[in-house]
């Protein structure tokens, strides 16, 4: 019989880190329902601002990690990182999926319309494309190592399309509200209880990729168990 | 015009979205350690 912490490694962690997501989320939710106030043009709709800015941060901080993790099995080769990168990437591409989705129901009531190929919304997902087809890339490859080094430079050069989406704001005539590096005359001008709504709505989705990434390295730790389980009774 | 209800129906989603993915986690975790377990036992 497998022992109870070989199967279920990390559980407690697991189980903190749950915890501290979900009151962080909740409680992120509860400061923009009650503490955020009203904006003066377009009213309730624009607090989804809060989460759709929260959830595209915490993907593209996926895909850095991913980024990093798949540089860092290319130098050493420990299976660990490659299960990371990995991990990242599917994570990554749920929260910009978040993002995408907030940001698209916004869009409705603020430019009534869900979507346009404005600068920001093409770019967007054209690196949602890039890091789905790291899946397709993956599943073409057999043998293990040679998969997880394929991904591994994949990882690292597709995220390329990071910068390209954060900066096509900058670069193009956009209809997409700056906030970073804006001034008074282009950009969104947030009262300080907006920002302090923002940062703890940012701080909430950093806890959350930090719980949901460990609880998909745990899934692939296991996936690669059962893989090296099947070569043994092959 | 009243956008209480999209702000309502955006965290909807978006909420709902990561619920979803959060329970495919926890199939794919749990179909893993039984196959994990049904492997050891036929060792």
């Amino acid at each position: 019989m497998m022992e109870q912490s070989e199967i279920h490694p990390g559980q407690r962690t697991q189980r903190i880190l749950d915890i501290a997501a979900a009151l962080a989320v909740l409680g992120a939710l509860a400061v923009v329902i009650f503490y955020a106030p009203l904006e003066a043009t377009m009213g309730a709709v624009q607090k989804i601002f809060y989460f759709h800015l929260s959830a595209a941060w915490a993907g593209i901080l996926s895909f850095m990690i991913a980024a990093i993790a798949g540089g860092i099995y290319l130098a050493r080769r420990q299976t660990r990182w490659d299960q990371l990168s990995l991990s990242a990437v599917e994570v990554g591409l749920v929260l910009m999926l978040m993002a995408i989705v907030g940001g698209s129901i916004w869009a409705r009531q603020a430019w009534n319309t869900w979507w346009t190929w404005d600068p920001r919304l093409t770019t967007v997902t054209i690196m949602e494309l890039v890091y789905l087809a790291y899946f397709l890339l993956r599943q073409g490859v057999d043998d293990p190592e040679r998969r997880a080094r394929f991904g591994a430079v994949y990882a690292v050069v597709g995220f390329l399309s990071v910068p390209l989406m954060y900066l096509s704001i900058h670069l193009y005539r956009t209809i997409h509200p700056l906030l970073l590096g804006s001034t008074a005359n282009d950009g969104m001008q947030l009262a300080p209880q907006m920002t302090q709504t923002l940062l703890i709505s940012l701080a909430a989705f950093s806890v959350l990729l930090a719980a949901l990434l460990y609880r998909r390295v745990r899934l692939a730790r296991l996936a690669d168990t059962l893989d090296a389980l099947r070569q043994q009774m092959d | 015009m009243n956008s209480l209800p999209w702000m309502v129906g955006g965290y909807i989603v978006m909420l709902g979205l990561l619920v979803i993915y959060i329970i495919t986690l926890l199939v794919r975790a749990r179909r893993l350690k039984t196959a994990i377990c049904a492997r050891k036992k036929q060792l």
